[in-house]
């Protein structure tokens, strides 16, 4: 993986970025959610793709980082942080497995549902409490899209344009306001 | 003693740490102060089924000091050696410990009681183990709704309630105030606990707890954060101030766990007075 990454982003560093980038982890010692923005992005991207169980952690910065899904699975507050008030959201719900066949499928298991009602909750009170225009561009997928299911990638382009486009036109309007 | 229809106790996860809801029990007896309904969640679950029941917080103390001795977790290290290596099945119903034991303590407390027994409504919950849903249970047997609000993921199974396969409240819904609001109250004592975290982890039942703590405090910020913001309710958290550190499962500092939630409840009962004395 971190090959793939390097392959493609090199030793690029977030002060490249053309718009601000923030790429989200979670400190695996707190808990605690943070918003990197400093640095190589390689890194960043590591560090935020630790699932458990699957990448060790990743060390950076002087914190030991894992997924950033085990804290804040879509982002909202770290854009109205940084001055956003129009948001376009794509967020996912975590695939269950239909059987669980082993003690690591379990606790794997036991994680993604946490991770979508993290996911739900964290969503739920940045809507209700930030002045913000929240967009979630959910994209309606037809069929079971598991996390590996590379094989399925334009697939799931296609469905997020189709989300995307169904929410164009709100969008332009809300950026001429 | 007068009960209040609008006030109600809700008692989050927490393992033995939750017994300091009988500390907030006994200030709330003291005063004469009974609420009108008690929302409890995994190891909360069994102190909001206690205090719907009337059981005098001295009882409940006495049964706790029995319910989580080290017998509890027995098999788990070997249960856990021949999961991991395959050598048994493990599916959705399975668990890591042998739950005869636990189930045999809950139920010399909780015998046959049904939610019907109760002085006010209690409201236990559980989460549905196929779509990570809340499950709010308030009918039926007592230690059947405890069970499954219990079932620490891995270590206990999953307990089958109606048509609903059960896991740990915490897993959805650590600290319940949603509960409590939709049931029409509008003053809340919360007892809620973020799980302790490591620093070092040198098995796979070790970084396991930690992820589940990890993700379960970050559940709990979140939904107490969205309560707090959109409901109406007045919510009064008792934060119980532990000086030493008590382990989840440290059942000889219960009496010092019961009296720390006793002297963080008695700070706020003029408060809860005042609140609940407005018609």
């Amino acid at each position: 993986m971190l090959k793939s990454f390097r392959a493609v982003f090199g030793d690029r560093t977030f002060s490249e970025a053309s718009t601000p980038l923030y790429i989200v982890a979670t400190d695996f010692e707190t808990g605690e959610t943070l918003a990197l923005k400093e640095g190589r992005i390689v890194d960043a991207l590591r560090s935020s793709v630790a699932i458990p169980f699957i990448w060790p952690a990743w060390p950076h910065d002087g914190h030991l980082l894992i997924d950033g899904a085990a804290s804040n699975p879509l982002p909202v507050d770290v854009a109205i942080r940084e001055g956003a008030d129009i948001i376009l959201a794509l967020g996912f719900q975590s695939p269950l497995p239909q059987r669980v066949k082993s003690v690591s499928r379990y606790a794997f298991y036991i994680n993604s549902l946490m991770t979508n009602n993290l996911l739900n909750s964290n969503f739920a009170f940045h809507n209700a409490v930030h002045h913000a225009e929240i967009i979630a561009v959910f994209p309606d997928f037809q069929q079971s899209i598991r996390l590996f299911d590379t094989h399925l990638i334009p697939y799931v382009i296609e469905c997020g344009e189709q989300a995307m486009r169904a929410q164009l036109d709100y969008v332009k309007r809300l950026l001429q306001a | 003693m007068s009960m209040h229809n609008r006030f109600s106790v809700v008692i989050g996860s927490g393992g033995v740490l939750c017994a300091a809801a009988l500390g907030l029990s006994k200030a709330l007896r003291r005063e004469g102060l009974m609420p009108g309904m008690a929302v409890g969640c995994s190891g909360g679950s069994i102190y909001a089924a206690t205090i719907a029941l009337g059981l005098e917080p001295e009882e409940a103390e006495r049964h706790t000091l029995k319910l989580f001795t080290s017998d509890v977790f027995e098999g788990y290290t070997s249960n856990l050696k021949s999961a991991l290596a395959g050598e048994t099945r493990f599916t959705e119903t399975s668990s890591l410990i042998d739950d005869s034991i636990m189930l045999e303590r809950l139920t010399a407390v909780f015998g046959n009681k049904t939610f019907e027994d109760t002085i006010f409504p209690l409201y236990i919950v559980a989460t549905e183990l196929y779509t990570g849903e809340r499950v709010v249970i308030s009918s039926g047997r007592i230690v059947d709704a405890i069970r499954a609000s219990i079932a620490i993921p891995l270590i206990f199974s999953a307990w089958r309630v109606g048509d609903h396969l059960l896991v740990d409240g915490a897993v959805c819904d650590p600290l319940p105030l949603d509960v409590a609001i939709q049931q029409g109250s509008d003053v809340i004592a919360a007892v809620g606990f973020e799980m302790p975290t490591r620093r070092r982890m040198n098995s796979y039942t070790a970084v396991t707890t930690h992820f589940n703590s990890l993700y379960m405090n970050n559940i709990l910020k979140s939904t107490f954060a969205f309560y707090n913001a959109v409901h109406h309710a007045e919510i009064i958290p008792i934060l119980p101030d532990f000086e030493k550190p008590v382990g989840t499962f440290d059942t000889s500092q219960i009496p010092y766990i019961i009296e720390q939630g006793e002297k963080a409840a008695a700070q706020h009962i003029p408060y809860i007075k005042q609140l609940v004395a407005v018609p």
